[in-house]
């Protein structure tokens, strides 16, 4: 009876064993690891931000796709399509017919020299790169820098999608299919989350003036940070890393106008009538997120004017701001939002400014533009924010709107005229030389040494784009940048504070996502066709593998012939040699 | 049958290590290689065992040795690397051309088997034996040979893999010529 059970479950385990394999077999594949990566590139993801409420950027992350490339192949509203297109190629159409037609992702090359490029592509891409910031989308959008091995990418796309792009016959495209090598990229990012630890950190430096109280101050404000559609791109050379840099020059002239005690030393005028230690205070004012409609300016302004105890900077007579400085090589701007008033500080330092501009540099034009302000939620320019709050400010800047240029990673440290930068820094600091000690002549204050020089100008914008200032990367609580900022602003300054603002959690003006950058892995796949005619390939074989085992004796009796024949004649084992091929054919 | 054949390469691979470490200081690759070569000689010592504790008639007992022998190298040799390698979402040639080198050496172990077992007959013509042993030892010395041709004449997988094929071919023709006279 036991051996009958035996037998039973014998004969079950036999039956089922296919049953078995066919349960077993994906639990294999599913344990099994997959490959390492062939090529591995860093990825850098479309910005992902929400500013008053309203989205920006992609929030999209994922990609496991098998990628066609553009210009060339049809644009298909594919959910399993995802494009690789130079940066160079990809116009705003373009950009916005793949966002319509809800491809599965979009994967930017970047070039390797972002300085040489220029005129009507220079344009296209900056044109681009606003489309890609004011619109948001759920396709994953990736940038990543060319080099030998995204190239190599590239070139295999390219062949495979013009091997399938020419084909003509059905069979010739079977036949591409078969042959040609696709490639699939995998991203390694997880969905984006909000970055909840965030905080914008502002700097402020003063240098302390005579008077006892610090009344009438004079802030100079600019911001630090940078932006571009890909956050570890956007070292903002021009936008703001001059007016950052311009900042910390003024602040290092006019340091030694403030290190002389009591008046008439003179140590740093070059000037008869000026000298001495001003009796207005200066303050120095490094925000952070200012493409982010000047987050950081607000909170210093919410926690410097609306607070009663302190109450500096309510009487202060002239704010100024510092934008893209060397957006245009030979023009200031002077933004203002309201028409100015005779005699007031402000129209002081106007005409101080024309002054000292005619007197450096004579082929320069400083302009007066006025603009009002349109909507509180989307400021151009840094002086509204103070304009918001009753404070005069103006910003002086290159450009004459708020340009295209600001938010474009193609504004490196290249980008920027060092020279340029200088010869307004020094125009700047003269205007507000003159304006300080109220005096007419305007232009000779600061020489040699003690004024404003191109190394210093040179080694403090190499010091600020030395690398990605994207608010988001410097959002970190004890950030290095902003540390080594505020020590480099501390030591040309009496004292300097830091500002933390940190979104409010329930009605946040700006959200952060994380996830900026990661790794795309490029797989070099074959089409599915191909996997089948390979099915088909082994099936084949391995059934010519059956039959020839099946039919072994006709192998064995041919072979074995001739030598069966001549043994035949001395032994006669013919007759074995037959008996054998039999029980090998049994088998 | 095939648990004991399973166990024989693994003194083997372990007998590889050691000569590794004896041989650490010949300076030529080759005669490294040679020597690991021959210590598949010993494989042949481990089929006849396996032969002898095999109970049968004489192709069954080859088939058996041999099958099992094969199957036991394919586990600890390319099994695993197959099995990782191809599932990967890239798609290699080098897993199908593996397969069929796996193929190839399933032939060549019956191959193996069956000589060993040639050697242990007694009624096999005197004149066959140097053959039978000509046979076996190009056998063990034919992987070795074949990789260093490749290697020299920069000739791609396939066709290395069809000379492979080729001469296995022609070695078991041989095999089974010598091998009809007994059976």
């Amino acid at each position: 009876m036991w051996f009958d059970q035996g037998n039973e479950l014998f004969d079950f385990c036999r039956t089922s064993f296919f049953a078995y394999l066919i349960l077993a077999l994906p639990i294999f594949v599913s344990i099994s690891p997959t490959c390492l990566a062939s090529k591995e590139f860093s990825a850098f993801r479309l910005q992902q931000f929400e500013l008053h409420g309203s989205s920006y950027g992609t929030s999209g992350s994922l990609l496991n796709l098998e990628t066609r490339i553009l210009p060339g192949s049809p644009m298909v509203s594919s959910p399993r399509r995802c494009y690789v297109v130079r940066l160079v190629d990809l116009t705003v159409n373009m950009y916005k017919d793949l966002l319509t037609a809800q491809v599965a992702g979009i994967v930017i090359i970047v070039p390797a020299d972002l300085s040489s490029i220029s005129g009507e592509i220079r344009d296209q891409i900056q044109e681009l790169e606003q489309a890609m910031l004011s619109d948001f989308t759920t396709v994953p959008v990736y940038f990543i820098q060319e080099t030998q091995e995204v190239n190599q990418v590239y070139q295999t796309i390219k062949e495979s999608a013009e091997s399938l792009g020419a084909a003509s016959s059905a069979l010739q495209t079977l036949f591409h299919h078969v042959h040609g090598n696709g490639v699939q990229l995998v991203s390694s990012l997880g969905s984006p989350k909000v970055m909840s630890d965030a905080q914008i950190l502002s700097i402020q430096g003063a240098l302390i003036g005579t008077k006892a109280s610090r009344s009438f101050p004079i802030l100079i404000s600019t911001h630090y940070d940078s932006m571009s559609p890909a956050a570890e791109l956007s070292f903002g050379g021009d936008a703001n890393g001059s007016g950052a840099v311009s900042l910390l020059e003024l602040a290092r002239v006019f340091s030694h106008l403030y290190s002389t005690r009591g008046t008439g030393a003179g140590s740093g005028a070059g000037g008869s009538k000026i000298g001495g230690r001003p009796p207005n205070s200066i303050l120095f004012l490094m925000s952070g997120a200012g493409h982010f409609n000047y987050q950081g300016t607000q909170k210093y302004l919410e926690d410097q004017v609306d607070s009663s105890d302190q109450s500096d900077l309510q009487d202060t007579r002239l704010v100024v701001c510092l934008d893209s400085l060397t957006t245009n090589p030979e023009k200031l701007f002077v933004h203002v939002s309201r028409s100015i008033r005779e005699g007031t500080m402000l129209n002081t330092f106007i005409n101080n400014l024309k002054k000292a501009a005619a007197h450096l540099e004579p082929s320069f034009t400083v302009e007066v533009v006025q603009r009002k302000i349109r909507t509180e939620n989307l400021l151009s320019w840094e002086h509204e924010k103070f304009h918001l709050k009753k404070i005069n400010a103006i910003t002086i800047s290159s450009s004459e709107s708020p340009s295209l240029v600001k938010s474009s990673m193609l504004d490196v440290k290249d980008n920027v005229d060092t020279e340029n930068l200088a010869a307004k820094t020094r125009i700047v600091a003269e205007a507000l030389a003159a304006s300080l000690y109220n005096v007419t002549e305007v232009g000779t204050a600061f020489s040699g040494s003690l004024g404003v020089s191109d190394e210093s100008v040179n080694s403090l914008l190499e010091f600020v784009t030395s690398q990605p200032r994207s608010a988001q990367l410097l959002a970190g609580k004890q950030n290095k940048f902003v540390q080594s900022l505020r020590n480099v602003l501390a030591r040309y300054t009496h004292e300097t504070s830091l500002f933390t603002m940190k979104p409010d959690k329930r009605d946040a003006n700006l959200v952060f996502y994380d996830g900026t950058s990661g790794t795309i892995v490029a797989y070099d796949v074959k089409p599915a066709v191909f996997d089948l005619v390979l099915s088909l390939a082994i099936a084949s074989y391995i059934g010519a593998v059956y039959l020839a085992i099946k039919n072994f004796s006709l192998i064995y009796d041919a072979l074995s012939y001739k030598l069966s024949s001549i043994s035949s004649n001395h032994t006669s084992t013919t007759n074995g040699t037959s008996g054998h091929s039999s029980k090998v054919k049994a088998q | 049958m095939l648990v004991l054949a399973t166990f024989f390469p693994v003194p083997g691979s372990q007998r590889d290590a050691v000569t590794l470490d004896a041989f650490q200081d010949v300076k030529n690759p080759l005669t490294l290689e040679f020597f690991k070569a021959s210590i598949d000689l010993a494989d042949l010592i481990g089929m006849y065992i396996a032969l002898s504790r095999i109970p049968g008639r004489g192709h069954s007992k080859c088939l058996t040795a041999g099958i099992g022998w094969g199957t036991a190298e394919l586990i600890l040799s390319r099994f695993l690397t197959i099995w990782v390698g191809a599932k990967g979402i890239e798609f290699n040639w080098r897993y199908i051309q593996m397969s069929f080198d796996a193929n190839i050496s399933m032939v060549q172990h019956i191959m193996t088997a069956a000589l060993v077992w040639l050697w242990s007959r007694h009624d096999v013509k005197p004149s066959f034996y140097p053959v039978v042993a000509i046979l076996a030892i190009i056998g063990v010395y034919k992987g070795l040979l074949i990789d260093i041709f490749t290697l020299a004449s920069h000739i791609d997988p396939w066709t290395s893999l069809v000379i492979k094929l080729l001469i296995t071919a022609f070695l078991g023709a041989l095999t089974i010529r010598v091998y009809s006279t007994v059976a």
